[in-house]
């Protein structure tokens, strides 16, 4: 089901598949190809993914005892899985975009690990030759520097112990690259005062700077389109107007650069105003006060249903909603996202710097959004494609919940969400002008902006160029469903397996103390795989089938989809 | 290709670049914690009652440089250990643990400190996967996991780490460092100070009973906002103004006097950390290259039961005083108040934002005006209620005159710009701090808007 989610969304049906209950395990009988169970065992084992593809095509290959069918199945998986993120074209400048997919799989306790795949990277190099078809040697050099290989990335002579290195795994050896990368674009941040095209140039060509994880990949593009930003202010200003500003980090640049353009009038200035304005940070009067966050939450929450109507994608979640859930709205900084689904508190939460920048842009006021409903009408246009996008999260969370299952959170979510997302604003572009007015204008200020936009051209290219986009471009740090399931399964495995050795006291102490199925279903996937030795043995058995019937609703057709 | 003169430019991650790495193939010993054979082996702890007077639980997060210095404070506990009064429970993370952080009952272990432990500690310890040292989640279940083990009647949760006071940042265009505790090198998470406010909450649902001491054992941590956002969650506060040094809270000196008496109440126990924090760095040179030298040091303990009413009272200044005759006074005041962040000295050279001595500043600012004017007779008023009635305990270390001006709160001081994010917390639901500073900031802007 879960690989068949856009597939939902494109057909307008993804509110109304979460509420289809979760399928049950096929009783599938069919034959498996000509290996036989214990020739498919050893070929996985051996690290084969077309013996994992044939495995987990065939009910009837896995093992009738459910322990050993989940840790099979685990590896098959993994392997799978595996396969298909190195068979997917990648290109060369996304080189960290593969790296943090890799660490994700070949990482310490992960199954890859069971067939020799890590924890250290390397042996995927001689793996791809063996398995990959389109082993390209562009692919390997990719996957070479993608694993952060000593040679990939140092050369002769690197900063640390090779030996060391080569013990280390993907994760650890980014946790190091982006640990000194930050450092370093933190200090370019709050100490250098330089702006001009010369030093742009210098730091868009340094090379530890494409070792920032996520989180500094977004600060490094800000910082970015902040030196352009300023420098072009500066040239259109008379070099006494610079005292007091140019000899400032560029944070303080670009807050002091936009008083000077405040109010312009000619048509250059006022464009380097919106640019200031959009990068640069909020003033006083232009904050989100504790009591007017409060206010403009319950203002948006009335007004977004509002903007849905009219639209099939917007019906589909005011339907969610009609039909009983709750819409619980925050405006919150949301940690390097303009939205999120909390599961554990049912609000939808919009990032207050996406709203500030918006206000900023339009010379609005808090109190302006609050007062004027045309104003705050058109901020809820602005918004209501992520809002849109977290109603398809919690619509997930809640078709789980009835159904009582446990789900990781995936790619596959994310290619659903996004889809509905996508559909919404195609159908606001074309059908409301005011909305398009919105979206048209703050696209060169805002990267909100731009990205709605592009996750709506994507959708429109067809489902394979939108499955690329969400799981190489956007949410390559998540996994995908089989890479979720494969992990869970392992470790579930794992715990089991450990517990049949356990002394009885130690055994007692977990069933009578530890994590219970209520818990354990709400927790993410590190929760689960950092408490899996607490939780008790039922619960514990319960998430396991869950993992297995979904991987059993694959291969049955997926019926529950469509 | 990346030259290696690029890193080596860098700053160090896990400590420095070479031992950072070197540290990876460390992990066998950590996990283990097999004792040597040279020192004597700790005996498990003898059969206690069922409820300890005292939990002391400490969260010990050395992923990040600080490491070593979490197994120095760890082999400090094990000096005196968990007796049948008091059960001290910790649990160690450090870069070298590939992910798999130890939980231990701390036993006391007759060996010096100093002692073969390369493990970092002797007590019998569990492995924990996967384990997220910067998630606040995994900080309750920490806490879950001690009181379940070791029952007490009063509970004190430690918080070990980098610490970073201020307030939160962030945002779609993240434009800086985020600000909390407890960063985890390896998975790039940390707390937030909201997440510490839930934490706290989520433990007291969990153990079925308030925390009664809550302790930072981090840097710039004791600050208006941070105290008032987990205010619900513990009776009683212990923080630092100013960072801490290197080696911390001196575990084994607060340890040998809460083991010596412990049936001492959670008001007590939180003034005799600030006592053995001040005795501790009067006594000993701040670090071992300060030739002697001693640290500008702070610790303070707050009773969070009189925060609401500290609010009432910081409103009641900022209505007087915040008014254009007084604001020449005020920015001047704002530049002499005592600034933190050790290195600094008390004078504010940053374009970045600071924390400053509330009082200090409030003394400052009253200063030379009329003794009977609104705005001194409220500024006096709540220097007073925050030495007499919000302070249990507040002892600076001065290593010059300056940090003598320490009174134990902190608020922060933006200089040029206002971080966003700050009106989100409950400190600025409930006091005008946030419109002092916007107002100090913009004199057109209108406090109570």
């Amino acid at each position: 089901m879960r690989r068949r989610r856009y597939k939902a969304a494109a057909a307008g049906l993804i509110f109304q598949a979460c509420f289809l209950a979760f399928p049950a395990f096929p009783q599938s009988q069919a034959a498996y190809g000509t290996a036989g169970p214990a020739d498919l065992e050893a070929a996985i084992n051996a690290g084969d993914p077309a013996a994992a593809r044939e495995f987990l095509s065939h009910a009837a290959a896995a093992p009738g005892d459910p322990e050993k069918a989940a840790g099979l199945t685990a590896k098959a998986l993994a392997l799978k899985d595996l396969s298909e993120l190195i068979e997917r074209r990648w290109r060369d400048e996304q080189e960290a975009e593969l790296s943090r997919a890799l660490a994700l799989r070949i990482d310490l306790n992960t199954p890859l690990t069971l067939m020799g795949l890590g924890p250290a990277p390397e042996p995927l190099l001689p793996w791809m030759g063996k398995y990959i078809h389109n082993n390209t040697q562009h692919k390997k050099e990719l996957v070479a520097r993608a694993i952060r290989q000593w040679a990939a990335t140092f050369g002769n002579d690197g900063p640390a112990n090779k030996d060391d290195w080569n013990k280390a795994t993907i994760r650890e050896r980014n946790v190091f690259l982006a640990y000194n990368a930050a450092d370093m674009l933190t200090r370019l941040v709050n100490r250098d005062t330089r702006t001009s095209a010369e030093f742009q140039a210098q730091v868009r060509a340094e090379p530890m700077l494409k070792y920032l994880d996520e989180q500094g990949r977004g600060r490094y593009q800000r910082y970015l389109t902040q030196l352009a930003a300023a420098e072009a202010a500066k040239a259109r200003l008379e070099p006494d107007k610079l005292e007091g500003i140019k000899d400032q980090p560029i944070e303080q640049q670009m807050y002091l650069l936009a008083e000077k353009f405040d109010n312009s009038r000619q048509r250059g200035d006022i464009s380097a105003e919106r640019k200031l304005d959009a990068l640069r940070q909020s003033r006083p009067a232009e904050t989100i006060s504790y009591q007017e966050n409060r206010l403009l939450a319950d203002k948006l929450r009335a007004a977004l249903p509002r903007e849905l109507r009219g639209t099939e994608a917007g019906g589909e979640a005011l339907k969610f909603y009609r039909s009983g859930a709750k819409l619980s709205l925050a405006i919150e900084s949301c940690r390097n996202c303009y939205a999120k689904y909390e599961p554990s508190t049912g609000r939808i939460v919009l990032d207050s710097e996406m709203i500030q920048q918006y206000m900023r842009v339009n010379n609005l006021t808090t109190a302006m959004v609050l007062e004027n409903a045309a104003v705050l009408s058109a901020l809820a246009k602005y918004v209501s494609p992520m809002f849109v996008h977290e109603s398809a999260h919690q619509a997930l969370h809640a078709a789980a919940d009835r159904a009582g299952v446990y789900r990781p959170y995936t790619q596959e979510d994310e290619i659903a969400a996004a889809g509905l997302e996508a559909r919404y604003t195609g159908e606001k572009m074309r059908t409301d002008m005011n909305f398009r007015a919105v979206f048209l204008n703050m696209e060169r200020n805002s990267v909100y902006a731009r990205k709605r936009i592009e996750v709506m051209e994507r959708y429109r290219g067809g489902p394979s160029k939108f499955d690329r986009m969400i799981r190489q471009v956007y949410y390559y740090e998540l996994p995908s469903a089989e890479a979720a399931e494969a992990r869970i399964l392992a470790a579930v495995s794992a715990e089991l397996e450990r517990r049949k050795s356990l002394p009885a006291a130690e055994l007692a102490e977990i069933e009578n103390g530890g994590i219970g199925r209520t818990e354990a279903m709400k927790m993410t996937m590190q929760e689960l795989l950092a408490a899996a030795g607490e939780i008790k043995t039922p619960a514990l058995k319960k998430i396991r089938a869950d993992m297995l019937a979904s991987v059993a609703a694959r291969r049955g057709g997926d019926k529950a989809a469509v | 290709m990346l030259a290696a003169a690029a890193l080596a430019l860098a700053a160090p991650v896990i400590g420095a670049p070479g031992p950072a790495l070197d540290s990876l193939t460390e992990k066998a010993g950590v996990v283990g914690a097999v004792p040597p054979a040279t020192a004597p082996v700790p005996s498990a702890p003898a059969p206690v009652p069922a409820e300890r007077e005292w939990l002391v639980m400490v969260f010990l997060n050395g992923r990040s440089d600080l490491g070593p210095a979490a197994k120095r404070d760890l082999r400090e506990m094990e000096k005196i250990g968990s007796t049948d009064k008091v059960a001290v429970t910790a649990e160690l993370g450090l870069t070298d643990d590939r992910g798999e952080s130890v939980r231990m009952l701390v036993v006391k272990d007759a060996a010096s400190v100093s002692a073969s432990r390369p493990e970092g500690y002797a007590s019998p310890a569990v492995k924990v996967r996967s384990a997220d040292m910067g998630s606040w989640k995994h900080f309750v279940d920490f806490a879950r996991w001690s009181y379940k083990k070791y029952p007490a009647k009063k509970v004190m949760a430690v918080l070990w780490n980098h610490g970073s006071g201020r307030l939160d940042l962030g945002g779609a265009d993240n434009s800086g460092a985020e600000l909390g505790i407890a960063y985890d090198e390896l998975t790039r998470n940390f707390i937030r100070n909201k997440q510490l406010g839930m934490a706290l909450g989520e433990i007291e649902k969990a153990i079925g009973k308030k925390i009664s001491v809550y302790a930072s054992d981090a840097c710039l941590m004791q600050m208006a906002g941070v105290a008032y956002e987990i205010k619900d969650g513990a009776e009683f506060i212990v923080g630092s103004e100013e960072s801490i040094p290197p080696a911390g809270f001196p575990y084994n000196r607060i340890l040998e006097a809460l083991t010596a008496e412990p049936g001492m109440n959670g008001e007590k126990l939180s003034a005799l950390l600030v006592d053995k924090f001040h005795d501790y760095y009067n006594d000993t040179p701040c670090t071992e290259y300060s030739d002697g030298a001693r640290c500008g040091a702070t610790l303070s303990a707050l009773r969070s039961s009189a925060l609401p009413e500290f609010a009432r009272r910081l409103n009641d200044w900022v209505s007087a005083a915040a008014i254009p005759a007084n604001r020449a006074a005020l920015l001047e005041a704002e530049n002499k108040a005592l600034s933190f962040e050790n290195g600094y000295n008390g004078r504010d050279t940053s374009y970045n934002a600071r924390s400053k001595d509330l009082c200090d500043f409030v003394d400052l600012a009253g200063r030379g005006s009329d003794p009977d004017s609104p705005a001194r007779v409220k500024g006096e008023a709540l220097k007073a209620f925050v030495a007499g009635r919000l302070m249990v305990s507040s002892r600076p270390v001065a290593k010059d005159e300056d940090y003598k001006r320490a009174t134990g709160l902190a608020v922060y001081f933006p200089k040029l710009i206002y971080d966003a994010s700050y009106d989100e917390n409950l400190f600025s639901r409930d006091s005008l701090w946030d419109d002092f500073l916007k107002w100090k900031l913009d004199p057109a802007y209108r406090i109570g808007r």
